[in-house]
This record gives C-alpha cells, sequence and structure tokens, in this order.
C-alpha cells in the first residue's frame, strides 16, 4: 500500500504538496526503518542524523508528508523526533517551531506561567 | 498561496500535534500548557490524558521511583525524594522533592499516582490523599466516617487497598473496618471512593470470612486481594472485583502461616516468610490470573544471601531480561534468581533507609489541588 501511494503521487504532476527533497528522504525511510526495526542503537544514531542534517522546520514537513502517504511507521517514527527535540525546550521555542502565536488574554499566561514555574526550571537557552 | 489544506505551510494538523505531544514527558507538557489555548485544552483533555498515559504504560521505559525515608527520629524529619529509573535498569540522582503532605505513608501505587495515608491518632481516624508527583498535583480524600454497628462489638482496625478499575476506568480507594465481639461474632464495613466521581460509597456485601490478616490489600487485575482467615481457621486469598463488586476466594500456594501478598511482573506474588532461624522468604507466583492450580515457586531467598538482618523483603519489580528482582529491604536491592546472591543497589544521592513507589509519566490527577512548596525560589522564569 505505501508504494501504490507513493507512484500516485509522482503521477499527480499538478500536486505540491510534497517537495522533492522531502520525498527524498522520506522513501529511502522505509527499507532501512524495516532492515533495522530490532536495533534500537541504529535507529538512535538514524535519529541523531536526521535531526542534525535537517532543519526543524523541516521536521514538520516530514511528519505532514508521512501522514499525507498515510505511512505509519514513518509517522511514528518523525513524531518521536519530534517530540525528543522539543522536549526541553522554551515556549517560545516551541510555539516559533510550529508556527503558533499566543491567543491568551493579557494577564492570562503570566498567572499559567506562574502556577507552574517548577516546569520551566532547566530548560534549554533558546 | 497558503490555504488551509496546503502542507507548504508548517501548520501541523491538531491531530498530528496530539500525536507528538502523547510521546512527551510530563514536565514539558505542563510547560505547553501556556503554548496557547488550543494546546491548553487538548493537554487538559481526558482523551489526551488516556493517549498519553497508554503511550507511558506501552513503552514502560521512563520511570521515577519515590523514595520516602523512614525510621527517622522525630518521624517528621523524613525527606521525599524522586529517582530517575531508566530503561537499562539504572538509577539516576535522587532530588528532594516537596511532600505534598506531612508525614504521611505510602499505601500503594499505580499509572503514576501514590496513594498516601496518615493516621490521626488525635482523631483516630485515617486521613487519605491521592498525589501525582511529577506533576505536583494532589487530592486529599474527603473524610468518611466509620459506621459502628449497634451491639457491643467493638472496632479492631481498618484495612485499605488502591488501585486501578479497568471497567470503569477509575481509580478506587477501598476501606474494610472490622469489628469483633469477643471471638464470637465479626462485622465488616466496606465502603470504597471512586477518584472519578470523588466520593465514597458504601458496599453492602456480606464477606464470607472470619478476619482479615493484612494490613493493606493489593491491587491487580481490578481487583483488591487480602489473606484472610476462614471460619474454621485455615486462610485464603479475598479477592473483591470492582466491577461487579462480588468477593471470592482464593487458594494460597503453601500452608505457611506468616505470609504477604504483593504485585510482581502484572502477577499476584504470594511470599512465604519464615520466622525462625534459619529464616528465609520463598516466593510464588500465580501465573495465570484466577487459575489457583498456575501457583509457581519462582525463587528462594535465604537469609545469608542478603548480608542483611531483615526478615522481609518486598518485590518490587524485574530487571530487563528478567534475571533479576528490584527487591525493598531498609534500601533497594538487586536479587539475582540464578546465582541466589543480593546485591545492595549503591548509590550516594540516595537516603540510608526508605519505602518506594513507583511512577510513570502521567498527567492523570491534572483537574486535582496544586502542591506548592512554601520554600520554592522565585527563579527567573525563562519563557
Amino acid at each position: 500500500m505505501k508504494f501504490c501511494t507513493v507512484k500516485q503521487y509522482f503521477d499527480d504532476e499538478n500536486n505540491n504538496n510534497v517537495t522533492n527533497g522531502i520525498a527524498t528522504t522520506v522513501i529511502p525511510l522505509p527499507n532501512k526503518h524495516l532492515k533495522i526495526k530490532a536495533n534500537n542503537k541504529e535507529m538512535e544514531q538514524y535519529e541523531q542524523e536526521l535531526l542534525r542534517n535537517v532543519m526543524p522546520q523541516e521536521l514538520t514537513k516530514l511528519i505532514l508528508a508521512a501522514n499525507y502517504l498515510n505511512f505509519k511507521e514513518a509517522l511514528d517514527f518523525f513524531c518521536r523526533t519530534v517530540a525528543n527535540a522539543i522536549q526541553n525546550k522554551s515556549v517560545d521555542y516551541v510555539r516559533k517551531f510550529f508556527g503558533l502565536e499566543s491567543d491568551f488574554e493579557p494577564g492570562e499566561e503570566e498567572k499559567l506561567c506562574k502556577e507552574f514555574a517548577w516546569s520551566f526550571e532547566g530548560v534549554d537557552e533558546d | 498561496m497558503i490555504s488551509s489544506t496546503s502542507m507548504i505551510s508548517n501548520h501541523v494538523p491538531l491531530e498530528l500535534i496530539n500525536s507528538i505531544l502523547s510521546r512527551l514527558p510530563v514536565k514539558a507538557l505542563m510547560r505547553f500548557l501556556c503554548v496557547s489555548k488550543e494546546w491548553s485544552a487538548l493537554i487538559n483533555s481526558s482523551n489526551f490524558i488516556k493517549k498519553h498515559l497508554n503511550h507511558s504504560i506501552e513503552t514502560n521505559s521512563d520511570r521515577t521511583l519515590i523514595l520516602k525515608e523512614i525510621f527517622m527520629n522525630p518521624p517528621s524529619q523524613s525527606r521525599w525524594f524522586s529517582v530517575p529509573y531508566s530503561d537499562n535498569d539504572q538509577f539516576g540522582k535522587a532530588v528532594q522533592i516537596y511532600q505534598p503532605l506531612h508525614n504521611w505513608e505510602i499505601l500503594d501505587y499505580c499509572h503514576g499516582l501514590v496513594c498516601l495515608t496518615f493516621y490521626n491518632r488525635y482523631e483516630e481516624k485515617e486521613d487519605i490523599a491521592i498525589w501525582n508527583p511529577l506533576i505536583r498535583k494532589c487530592r486529599k480524600l474527603p473524610n468518611e466516617p466509620i459506621d459502628k454497628p449497634s451491639g457491643s462489638l467493638y472496632y479492631s482496625c481498618s484495612s485499605f487497598g488502591f488501585g486501578y478499575d479497568p471497567s470503569n476506568d477509575d481509580y478506587k480507594v477501598m476501606r474494610i473496618a472490622q469489628f469483633f465481639e469477643g471471638g464470637l461474632r465479626e462485622f465488616f464495613e466496606v465502603k470504597v471512593y471512586s477518584l472519578k466521581s470523588q466520593c465514597w460509597k458504601k458496599i453492602e456485601k456480606h464477606l464470607p470470612i472470619k478476619e482479615i490478616c493484612s494490613a493493606q490489600s493489593v491491587s491487580l487485575n481490578g481487583a483488591f486481594h487480602w489473606i484472610v482467615e476462614q471460619h474454621g481457621g485455615s486462610e485464603s486469598i479475598l479477592a473483591f472485583d470492582f466491577a461487579n463488586e462480588k468477593f471470592r476466594l482464593y487458594r494460597k500456594p503453601s500452608n505457611e502461616d506468616l505470609a504477604s501478598l504483593e504485585v510482581l511482573g502484572g502477577c499476584l506474588c504470594f511470599i512465604e516468610c519464615c520466622p525462625e532461624i534459619p529464616t528465609y522468604n520463598d516466593f510464588w507466583l500465580m501465573k495465570e490470573y484466577g487459575d489457583e492450580s498456575s501457583w509457581t515457586r519462582i525463587y528462594k531467598i535465604e537469609s545469608d544471601a542478603v548480608l542483611w538482618n531483615i526478615d522481609y523483603f518486598k518485590p518490587l519489580l524485574f530487571s530487563k531480561n528478567g534475571q533479576k528482582v528490584l527487591m525493598e529491604g531498609v534500601s533497594l536491592i538487586w536479587y539475582d534468581i540464578k546465582n541466589k546472591r543480593g546485591k545492595k543497589v549503591k548509590n550516594r544521592s540516595f537516603p540510608k533507609r526508605f519505602k518506594t513507589a513507583t511512577c510513570i509519566e502521567s498527567l492523570l490527577l491534572l483537574d486535582g489541588d496544586n502542591v506548592i512548596d512554601p520554600k520554592q525560589k522565585k527563579n527567573k522564569r525563562k519563557r
């Protein structure tokens, strides 16, 4: 099923949704993943490599591509990679990462941050 | 150019945000409540909390041990700590944490929640609270009086239990108060507290037993279990099922008088304790829940295997390869089943003597009361 979707993808010339660069990353992944499924250490290394070579914002595009291609293993992998990338980051960093803005009323956000001030300790520098 | 269905924009739909966030540790999630109203609503939703919990249970990798110092003089000096426990059976550094309530005891724990009790000597009642240490939330249970029966029965003691009810996706605290009349009659008052409904309920069911022998029950597969004495003098294991609210009895694997129940590796664990020298602890597991013929002896700790003068080792969990068991004496010990040798866990950051609770990452009780450390310094908040 995975490969049918990919083929259909490239046949559809009007489809701008997945840039070539991203399709290149996504397609080789299934083979690698299936081959080294049992080896967690190699997957960790691949994850590190991905984080080094791919810009954070590109990771979100990989997730969207994997979701569109209905490619569950790649989606799980990229979601986990993004989770690991953001888990110790600040609120501002995460907003930039996903292109979000605060929609809290003035003072509302301050109140929340104060209530859970302990969760801000030890966060990575932006 | 950027439409709502276009993937050229960076906009990740909420369902994918959901998948990413469900993999995060709870400390990050508490911080990300401040990202936006949508994220706050998502993280607070019961569906997300359930999804996140299921992921923690399935991966079972990043656990935290909560340690409570014991035998301190005065007892109010007892400190609490949290220790990361990783997938490769390694312990990190113990960090002191603020306890929600002074000098309370650990009753039991489940899915990141720790149930605490405190015996209020002056008012002669037991206070109970449920705590999620990783998100610093707590809920104190409403005080529930014991309904004393009429007649000359006198109150003996209460036995407690805390556990998960899968049929109602709820967490329950159970109290069985025992009354006796000079060995002639006995009476039991059974009440159950539901975390979901936040109230106590009386169970009007007859207990087919004479006496409950254990101070606390163990929770497994939606039921509480105790060692009990039946009319006629023999001992059995009593189980109370949350779903159908029925009691049933199981046979013990051995007839040794001094015994205890625990949960180990997802199975009911029966521990025979021989009090006479040479002392030993004999461990049995009910491999198939409910099947008495599946009681299997898995190992026996002889007194010379561990260099301690303790008569009871509480088993906590198996090591990743299943060859060792982490035990709680006054400190932690790894017991190697094949080589029959115990080795103390050496970690300078641990207190000398303590009891433990094991927590997984969970957002349960996110709607509880905040546990605020009054000594918390006003750090420069990093946004």
